[in-house]
């Protein structure tokens, strides 16, 4: 074998790494926004951070701000739920537009979910893992970003139309990139917190940016976005892997709300199949990167990944693939 | 232009697709040739070919990530267009250096006589690919994908040159442990 042919072989490797090792240069200008810091923690830099990890009030705050996220989904107050951009639009048969996010113009009443802005883009609150073993979660962590701000609440949008700025964020914490993901599609806060019980835990807390951007198939989530179809374990259920292979080449569809109940409510609730009893099971899918994925699935072939900006996003596979999970 | 609407160009034989080609991945063709060639107008036949190539590919294929499929193209174009020039004016730039370091990840049992079939290669450095940490898998395609020299590499990821050459050698030593396991023997 001779050298040249070592090269010609490497001509070939996987698509999403070529792509990855120069990710500015394969990405379209658009794609670049103002505001990246593309530096790395130096060590005296991580020992500062541990320190601030350490300070009783930083503490007390994250963990605030766990509990709060961890017992009901919503941090901090009043941006309508449903409400922080226009609702997804079919752009053509089987494809879906989720518009770029936007905070509401007029004052609202529920729920604030945690966002961090990042590259010009908004990004929601997604899993939360936590581990006693520093690595299973710091294997998770890649480049450092930065701090947030902490400077998003109701009236942010009022004050300033241009609230988009680099980490700007309704939570604190230290931000990185995720290991194995897209920035533009999800990154973290992690850090590490103290149980009254003793000990340390560390946590990994993903944000996840699904708008602004147009999925044509399922595809375009399951392998380049979620990394599914990469990091599937050998142990996964045959039926779930031809759920996954369905799930591929699936159609969205987007479920609109009703405009006079809002986001959750939708038509004649008794005949809406979202709130049918025992209509839908959630599908938890682990990956050998330790993190998982969940997906809530309905009896009629409906699969809804769990997310934010996905709310109304539907993919369409055979009704007959997901009986398993009903039996 | 969204890629799959550019794609979609191409399955329909609308020639506007090699327009919006050149204008969203123009710039990052011409980067890969570049890094390979060292000439300005060789690069730019080289992605004018690619635009060929994609344009002659499309369909059949339907590329999922379609700034990597061009590189590709890109890329294999610019190595021939090397090859037949430095069979002439031999140990220029980088390919040449990048050639002699990945001599090093070649199993000493292999003769340079024998063949292997290159996809059954490539799957082979996938896997390997797939094991290796986020940021020594970058480095290594920087330097063995891209043919970015040293001191380029050092400077996109904030290494020092001496960490970048140490994570490459240690990368091709893993690489020929790799191939032998793999088999690659005769």
């Amino acid at each position: 074998m001779k050298p040249k042919q070592l090269q010609d072989a490497l001509n070939d490797v996987k698509e999403e790494y070529i792509a990855d090792a120069h990710k500015e240069e394969s990405e379209t200008n658009s794609a670049k926004a103002a505001g990246n810091l593309p530096f790395a923690l130096t060590g005296s830099e991580r020992k500062g951070l541990k320190k601030i990890f350490r300070r009783p009030s930083f503490r007390i705050a994250l963990v605030a701000c766990l509990l709060l996220v961890l017992g009901g989904g919503a941090i901090f107050a009043t941006v309508t739920h449903g409400r922080t951009h226009d609702k997804p639009t079919p752009s053509k048969p089987g494809s879906v537009h989720i518009p770029p996010a936007e905070m509401p113009k007029l004052s609202a009443t529920a729920d604030m979910l945690g966002l961090i802005c990042h590259n010009g883009k908004v990004y929601t609150e997604a899993q939360i893992f936590s581990s006693d073993v520093k690595e299973d979660i710091w294997g998770l962590v890649g480049t450092y970003l930065g701090e947030t701000n902490c400077e998003i609440h109701e009236w942010t949008a009022r004050q300033n139309e241009n609230w988009i700025t680099e980490l700007a964020s309704n939570v604190a914490g230290t931000v990185y990139t995720v290991n194995g993901y897209d920035d533009d599609f999800r990154i973290c806060t992690a850090g590490e917190w103290y149980p009254e019980e003793g000990g340390v835990r560390y946590f990994v807390f993903f944000y996840e940016c699904l708008n602004g951007i147009t999925l044509n198939q399922g595809s375009d989530l399951i392998h380049h976005k979620l990394r599914i179809m990469d990091r599937l374990p050998d142990t996964v259920e045959k039926e779930t892997k031809t759920l996954l292979d369905a799930l591929y080449k699936a159609p969205f569809i987007v479920i609109k709300p009703d405009p006079e109940s809002g986001y959750y409510y939708y038509g004649d609730k008794s005949k809406d199949f979202r709130y049918i009893e025992n209509n839908n099971a959630y599908l938890e899918i682990p990956l050998t990167d330790g993190t998982s994925n969940g997906f809530i699935v309905y009896k009629n072939g409906y699969v809804k990944y769990n997310c934010f900006d996905l709310r109304d996003c539907y993919m369409v596979v055979d009704p007959a693939l997901v009986e398993y999970l009903f039996q | 232009m969204e890629d799959t609407e550019i794609i979609a160009l191409y399955w329909a034989r609308d020639e506007r697709a090699v327009s919006e080609t050149a204008e969203k991945y123009g710039r990052y063709c011409h980067s890969v040739a570049y890094r390979i060639l060292q000439n300005k107008e060789d690069s730019e036949e080289c992605v004018n070919d690619t635009y060929t190539g994609a344009w002659n590919t499309i369909p059949p294929h339907r590329p999922e990530l379609f700034s990597a499929f061009l590189a590709k193209i890109t890329r294999r174009i610019s190595l021939n267009r090397l090859r037949n020039k430095t069979a002439e004016r031999r140990g220029s730039g980088q390919y040449t250096v990048t050639l002699e370091e990945l001599t090093e990840c070649i199993p000493s049992s292999l003769s340079a006589e024998d063949t292997l079939e290159t996809h059954e290669l490539t799957r082979i450095i996938n896997k390997f690919l797939d094991g290796l940490p986020t940021d020594e898998r970058r480095v290594f395609l920087c330097r063995y994908w891209y043919l970015d020299p040293i001191k380029d590499i050092a400077k996109r990821f904030s290494f020092g040159e001496s960490k970048v050459k140490m994570m490459l050698k240690r990368t091709r030593e893993k690489l020929l442990i790799h191939l032998e396991k793999e088999g690659i023997t005769l």
